[in-house]
């Protein structure tokens, strides 16, 4: 085995030797301008970098920086380890806004995704599970566990479904104010309102139970077959620090539903060339609209004049000058660090203070020399006719119950990660073999739950007990993999923190638990992407509608900016 | 035989007879009906060893709301109220004395960092203006949604003024806090452990949750605004003669206003009538069937039991399917199991005296305890290092106890509803024996003392007091099982199915021991809101 690349968690600051001339988006290094921009936008995540192409497909002059090599945030490729790339951290797209893609022309710069299969959950007892993203295969599979629960699969899916559709429209709604009577506000209050009545009363029941109930108790309603309950409650806890059984957690699967793709709920894909590509993609289309996107430039605080934001400052003490900051950093980041304490009274600094940010995710990402062979597999109890490949070509969730997810979050509560942790597992180059050189194959687990907070130990030291975590229960599954692993990268919540610049290691910058959604999110009375500087504005994954690669607030705060200075 | 009267009310507990002392009041025939050979449901004083009594459950009497109370005038039918005492977090060694609070008017007798003690008068005071702000959306009817008429718009905006004298920061303070974990809300401003435990453990008060659950902290700001309002801390206020006071007093109301309380007269069945035409394609209650087979016919029926039991069990009329799916689907999970000792003599406590023993003590009320407490619980099984309040009664009431003998009363925090008789048996002696070790502990000399030991669990509520799933609340405070959702979503104005009205701790304005339901459903009836 060869040596890991270190790189990706060396501080990014020390390592431009590492540059790649040959990456697209590190051309033309011009030196920056002393020119004022309209805007600047702070960070090239994709909410950065979407929020930047529309305003700049407005006509505006717009400039983002990013602190790292590469544009993308937590929506890169990089290759960790020679000849074989891995989506770091995000890896699949099923939340992007269809709208964006269209407006941005996003396939027209690159973006293509590949379907994914279906999900794969291995059971308890040797046997498995298997959705299919044909309707009448799943119904014949889950008809072989419970002819029940095959029937009861289709309505649900049609609840969730109008249920998504129902809530759809407040994706791309500015949220109001909860506490404002201005006209303003009550148009968008009638707005929401009206959306929601147009479902029946029995709909809207529904949907307060959706938005209020715990995961495991929402599918407890409907189904018998543990690995189905298990397997649609992770959805559930996906990024929260919350367990299937924790009220609320239903509101977050009606989340992960909402995705869309070509026009179809709940279907999703991997990026032809992994998430990077979608960022490029947005990048180079926002290039396109004249924006200016910079890497290796790093921010160090946002200027503030006579309480206005009229600029940044940089790390190396340089000042840009701008008509207005758009942060896409979480709000911690955003008002702790870029801003700090001296143009913010107390009680906001108490409301940021007390925002929920807890990191309960980590990555592995796994080099294989060969494709891991699944004891469930090995009789094939479905059809005869779908060979054994198709199984592993979608999304493998290792949630063979309600209660393994449960007590994979009593470790997090006590600070522990969880030895039996709840993973998605994609392998990206059964669908796009250009990841990897021929005949091998790269393994993306989202694995959960990895507490930020570790009661005992330091997570430097802990990265190696996490792998074996993870590498001890896809052993369990699929005995090969330890003769497989090539490489293995293990991305903590502390390397998200550092690498990535997630506080806390949360993935969706902030919790999605009730009293951060909606017109509370970040804050109540800061929901609309304004911050109390003004020419400030919040356009990251910790504003309406959150977390995700959904674009959703990158696009929204993108209008406010366009609103305000036009 | 056959009778009929105004109103037939199902069940004595203390919500029924709230609800039929309000009607008798109004002039109404009432005839309520009580399977037990005693009224009171959960809320009876037991005599649990001959010449020992305490109450059933409930800890204390000062969550009855204040309404009921006045208006019923319970004080001129005998209710005595005593002092709340303190409330005291001890340590599990029994020696720490963690904190002493007094529970009544937020200041603790304990000292506090400065910063605990500023942020808790600080946020004391806002959860009290919160509660009370929204103490008139518990204690009358819920406006009808969409609003019917003039009436009904004025209702909702008034309940809208009300939250809106908090003005905006409050508000939004309060928007955020509602659907929080308590835990959550108590770590990001406290530093006493012993602080953060004991709002914990009374906001968790008959909740299966943990505190890291979100939500639970909408539990305490809707047992505080049942109760009448008040702020973080609330400590049990005792009566004399305990629970069981407070249903003497309702029943000497409900005789005062001409109402008949029948005793051991079970229902058996809810009859439908004829199609009337008000309620076109579906029957109306018209009458019940006593188990011996008599008939009473009433012009309504009105049931303080827990809405599952009264739908899906004596309800005799057609229920659309998908509402009968929704009663089904009421979570009402058993998790608190109550001990009780007759004890020879009250032994000193560690570090302290016999005055440690005034007030309530709470055990085991450390966050990570309750919450593992919690843990157990929810794959069925029970911790013996979960949260105790224990309680002294005949300290402050001496007549629970012969002279110089007392009763000592322990509410035991998340204890699993075990169906089967003898697995239920093993989990009471579980129970009874971790409660005896950490007593001894905390007092030696205690387990010497003990003359003799009772339990109710969950199974045992069922069995006793009818509680499907032996929940004491009827339907758990669970966001979704709350105010436009209790008990089912669309029947907060406590009409059921074929007129049938609900007055338990299941709808709107129950869960917990306040009798806002009873009084509410007798608003309905009466037709005055």
């Amino acid at each position: 085995m060869l040596p890991p690349r270190k790189r990706l968690f060396r501080c990014p600051q020390g390592c431009p030797s590492s540059r790649d001339v040959s990456d697209p988006l590190l051309l033309s290094p011009v030196p920056l301008v002393t020119r004022k921009y309209d805007a600047i936008i702070v960070g090239g995540g994709h909410n950065g970098l979407i929020c930047a192409a529309y305003l700049a497909r407005a006509g505006r002059s717009v400039l983002v920086l990013e602190r790292r090599h590469l544009v993308g945030g937590a929506a890169v490729t990089e290759e960790v380890y020679p000849g074989f790339k891995f989506s770091v951290c995000s890896y699949v797209v099923s939340l992007l806004r269809p709208e964006i893609i269209s407006d941005l022309d996003l396939p027209k710069f690159g973006l293509e995704l590949l379907p994914l299969n279906g999900t794969l959950t291995p059971m308890a007892e040797g046997d498995y599970l298997m959705r299919w993203h044909d309707a009448a295969e799943t119904h014949r599979e889950l008809h072989r566990h419970s002819p029940l629960d095959a029937d009861a699969y289709g309505e649900f899916g049609r609840t969730l479904y109008h249920m998504a559709k129902a809530v759809r429209p407040m994706m791309s709604t500015i949220p109001p104010d909860a506490t404002s009577a201005s006209p303003l506000n009550l148009a968008r209050h009638a707005r929401v309102g009206r959306s929601f009545m147009r479902e029946g009363a029995g709909q809207l029941n529904e949907l307060a139970k959706l938005m209020t109930m715990s995961s495991a108790d929402y599918v407890d309603r409907w189904f018998e077959t543990e690995a189905l309950k298990g397997t649609l409650a992770s959805s559930g806890i996906i990024g929260t620090f919350l367990g299937p059984r924790s009220p609320g957690s239903a509101y977050v699967m009606l989340h992960h539903y909402m995705g869309e793709l070509d026009g179809q709920f709940r279907a999703w894909g991997l990026p032809r060339g992994g998430m990077g590509s979608v960022s490029e993609a947005i990048a180079s289309s926002a290039r396109g609209f004249g924006a200016e996107i910079r890497t290796e430039v790093s921010v160090d605080r946002v200027l503030v004049r006579s309480g206005r934001a009229v600029g940044v400052v940089l790390e190396n003490g340089d000042e840009l000058q701008a008509g207005c900051v758009v942060s896409s950093l979480d709000p911690r980041r955003t008002f702790g660090s870029l801003v700090g304490p001296d143009h913010l009274d107390e009680d906001f600094l108490e409301q940021v203070a007390r925002y929920k940010i807890r990191g309960s995710s980590a990555k592995v990402n796994l080099a294989l020399d060969g494709l891991p062979e699944f004891t469930c597999l090995e009789r094939l109890r479905g059809p005869g006719h779908i060979p054994r490949l198709e199984y592993l070509r979608g999304a493998i969730s290792v949630s063979p119950s309600v209660d393994y997810l449960e007590r994979a979050y009593d470790d997090a509560k006590y600070g522990r990660y969880s030895r039996r942790p709840y993973m998605d597992v994609v392998i990206p180059t059964l669908a796009d073999p250009s990841m990897a050189p021929p005949g091998k194959h790269v393994m993306s687990c989202f694995v959960q739950y990895a507490p930020y907070d570790l009661r005992e130990g330091h997570w430097d030291d802990c990265r190696d007990g996490l792998g074996d975590a993870v590498l001890d229960t896809l052993a369990e599954l699929a005995p090969n993999i330890r003769e497989l692993v090539l490489h293995r990268q293990v991305v903590t919540p502390l390397d998200l923190e550092r690498t990535f610049g997630l506080t806390e290691g949360n993935i969706f910058h902030g919790e999605l638990t009730l009293e951060q959604l909606f017109f509370l999110r970040p804050l109540a009375g800061w929901a609309d992407y304004r911050t109390p500087v003004a020419g400030l504005y919040m356009c990251g994954s910790g504003t309406h509608p959150g977390g995700g690669v959904m674009g959703a607030p990158g696009k929204l705060a993108a209008e406010v900016v366009l609103g305000d200075v036009s | 035989m056959s009778s009929r009267v105004d109103v037939v009310v199902i069940g004595g507990g203390h919500n029924g007879l709230a609800c039929a002392a309000y009607l008798a009041r109004a002039g109404r025939r009432v005839l309520v009906l009580e399977a037990r050979d005693r009224l009171g449901g959960t809320a009876e004083t037991v005599e649990f060893h001959p010449g020992f009594r305490c109450s059933a459950v409930w800890p204390g009497v000062g969550t009855l709301h204040p309404r009921v109370h006045s208006e019923l005038a319970l004080d001129s039918h005998g209710l005595r109220l005593l002092p709340t005492g303190p409330l005291t977090v001890m340590g599990e060694d029994g020696q720490q004395l963690s904190a002493q609070l007094q529970a009544d008017g937020g200041s603790v007798v304990t000292p506090l960092s400065e910063s605990d003690a500023r942020e808790l008068i600080k946020t004391d005071d806002f959860v009290r203006r919160l509660t009370e702000a929204l103490e008139p959306v518990m204690s009358r009817p819920l406006a009808p949604l969409p609003p019917r008429g003039v009436g009904d718009v004025f209702a909702l905006l008034a309940a809208g003024l009300q939250l809106k004298r908090l003005g905006t920061e409050e508000m939004r303070a309060a928007l955020r806090l509602t659907p929080m974990c308590i835990a959550d809300v108590v770590e990001e401003r406290f530093s006493s452990p012993a602080l953060r435990g004991a709002i914990a453990a009374s906001a968790l008060r008959a909740s299966h949750l943990g505190p890291r659950a979100p939500g639970t902290a909408l539990s305490l700001l809707h047992q505080r605004a049942a109760g009448g309002g008040g702020g973080l801390l609330r400590g049990p206020r005792p009566a004399i003669g305990g629970t069981g006071a407070v249903v003497d007093a309702l029943a000497a109301a409900c005789i005062e206003h001409g109402a008949e309380l029948r005793t051991q007269a079970r229902v058996d069945g809810i009859l439908v009538g004829p199609t009337s035409s008000d309620a076109p394609g579906e029957g109306s209650a018209t009458a019940i069937r006593l188990e011996s087979g008599e008939e009473i016919s009433a012009g309504v029926v009105v049931s303080a039991l827990d809405p599952r039991t009264t739908l899906l069990e004596l309800f005799e009329g057609d229920i659309a399917p998908e509402l009968r799916r929704s009663f089904g689907e009421i979570r009402s999970r058993g998790c608190s199991a109550h001990v009780r000792f007759a004890l020879s003599e009250l032994p000193d406590m560690r570090g302290s005296d016999r005055a440690g023993w005034s007030g309530t003590l709470l055990l085991g009320a450390e966050i990570d305890a309750i919450e593992g407490g919690a843990d157990a619980h929810k794959y069925g099984s029970f911790s013996a290092e979960g949260c105790l309040e224990v309680q002294a009664p005949s300290v402050a009431d001496p007549s629970l106890a012969p002279d110089g003998r007392h009763v000592v009363s322990v509410w035991v925090h998340h204890v699993p509803y075990r169906d089967d008789e003898a697995a239920d048996a093993r989990l009471q002696e579980e129970v009874v024996s971790s409660a005896t070790t950490r007593l001894e502990r905390l007092a030696p000399g205690f387990s010497d003392g003990v003359l003799a030991t009772d339990i109710l669990t969950p199974r045992a509520i069922k069995e006793t007091y009818g509680l499907a799933g032996g929940g004491l609340l009827h339907a758990d405070l669970a966001l979704d099982q709350l105010l436009y959702m209790r008990p089912v979503p669309g029947m907060f104005r406590h009409f059921g199915p074929g007129g049938v009205v609900l007055c338990g701790g299941g709808t709107h304005g129950g869960g917990g021991f306040n009798g806002l339901p009873g009084r509410n459903a007798a608003h309905v009836v009466l037709g005055g809101a």
